[in-house]
């Protein structure tokens, strides 16, 4: 299959138009090119990512403002290399940062932020099977389920 | 130092990270595992559970951009994804039988070797590349907009399969050693599948994401990651991440292409010293 380099995607409303401007008729930036799968289906995927992202930001900048504000973290040298050895108690459950984060746990809050973040990608191709059964792109619909059923697998593998 | 003056350190340097690592591709551990290690005297471990964070921020927080500014090979991320994930399920599973020092030999000559095939890859468009059925029939060939050059750059993929096994030993690598994976994805859609180097640098971007995510849930369970140290490392990399996804398209290829040689040679030379 061949590109054109043809402003094929009419629904892109949402670009920036200034540049165009200057260059006259021509199709610029991503109106240059035609989405690869489709605009909807790139756009949910974008659109996980971002989602996920802005959540553990949140969550994540939270929890440090409540650590240090609480005083789970805080004072000099000596406390911070007890914070950071590897004899520090850090939660390694989701239960432990679920209960933590609901307590108003600092520390907590930043680990179920790490865990939004780990969950993104996956949630990322869970998107992408749904979009491309969406499209009825069935090869690819199989190759992202089979890339999830393999991320399962090895989750399986190195917890065991 | 107190701990609020640690937690902005590390902030900061995760941002220079997360920027390095959105623009060529790689995860940003290159840049956080040393600091971490040597400014900070933080156990390797702990060091290795943030630094697989920033993996996972760097890649979720360009890739968004990337995919909307189309640059990134979705169709190639997706289908070399099986590719990868494989590998790295074999690494996990065949770790501890192989000696460490014996694969860091082999992998830095391989990386080193990469960098001279990469250093002779100037130009990296208009050249025609021999015709391959898979990649056609998986629709691989694409197209992106160069901002930098003002030109739409089409380009047709090939050597799937070969792409596909370098692809596995990134994987292979990643689950093995616990780095990235991105040095190796780079060279493999670059020298195998002749992509342009800025979408080989935005698809590898999109993919190390999901590689790590699987690794990370294990380093989470074991307490490897600390939220003192992984917390400021995930906001500074996912700043960078995006600072970084804005800068790329504005860069000539020529320039990511000479960033990478330099990381590579880096990072395979480290890995030769590693291993003697």
């Amino acid at each position: 299959m061949s590109v054109e380099s043809q402003p094929l995607d009419q629904n892109a409303t949402t670009v920036v138009a200034e540049p165009a401007t200057d260059m006259g008729k021509a199709p610029y930036g991503r109106d240059a090119v035609r989405p690869q799968i489709s605009e909807p289906v790139e756009s949910a995927i974008g659109w996980s990512l971002r989602i996920g992202v802005a959540i553990s930001m949140v969550l994540v900048l939270a929890g440090a403002a409540v650590a240090f504000i609480g005083g789970a973290y805080g004072g000099g040298d000596g406390r911070r290399h007890a914070l950071t050895s590897v004899h520090t108690v850090v939660p390694h459950t989701l239960s432990a940062a679920f209960t933590g984060a609901a307590h108003g746990h600092g520390p907590a809050l930043i680990a179920l932020g790490c865990l939004v973040l780990i969950l993104t990608p996956i949630i990322r191709v869970v998107v992408s099977v749904l979009g491309f059964a969406l499209v009825k792109d069935r090869v690819y619909a199989l190759i992202t389920l089979l890339v999830l059923a393999l991320l399962g697998g090895s989750l399986l593998v190195s917890t065991l | 130092m107190s701990t609020f003056a640690f937690f902005i350190s590390v902030l900061l340097a995760s941002i220079v990270a997360g920027m390095l690592g959105s623009m060529l591709g790689l995860g940003g551990g290159i840049v956080v595992v040393p600091f971490l290690t040597l400014a900070f005297g933080i156990n390797i471990r702990l060091a290795i559970g943030a630094s697989i964070i920033a993996v996972v921020a760097t890649s979720s927080g360009a890739a968004s951009a990337y995919v909307r500014e189309r640059m990134t090979n979705l169709r190639v991320a997706m289908a070399l994804e099986v590719a990868t994930v494989t590998g790295a399920l074999t690494g996990a599973a065949v770790g501890g039988l192989i000696s460490v020092s014996l694969l860091s030999i082999v992998f830095g000559i391989v990386l080193i070797l990469a960098a001279a095939g990469m250093l002779r890859r100037r130009a990296d468009h208009g050249a025609a590349v021999p015709p391959s059925r898979l990649a056609d029939k998986l629709r691989l060939h694409s197209a992106y907009y160069d901002v930098q050059r003002n030109e739409v750059v089409k380009y047709r993929v090939t050597h799937v399969p070969a792409g596909a096994v370098m692809m596995y030993v990134a994987g292979a690598a990643s689950g093995l050693l616990g780095i990235g994976g991105g040095v190796f994805k780079v060279p493999a859609m670059d020298l195998a599948m002749r992509l342009p180097v800025k979408v080989s640098s935005t698809t590898s971007n999109f993919m190390i994401g999901v590689t790590a995510a699987a690794s990370a849930a294990v380093y989470f369970g074991r307490g490897d990651i600390d939220p003192l140290i992984a917390g400021p490392v995930a906001v500074g990399t996912l700043l960078g991440a995006r600072a970084g996804a804005r800068l790329l398209p504005k860069l000539s290829g020529g320039l990511v292409r000479i960033l990478f040689v330099i990381v590579l040679v880096l990072v395979g030379l480290e890995m030769l010293r590693q291993g003697i």
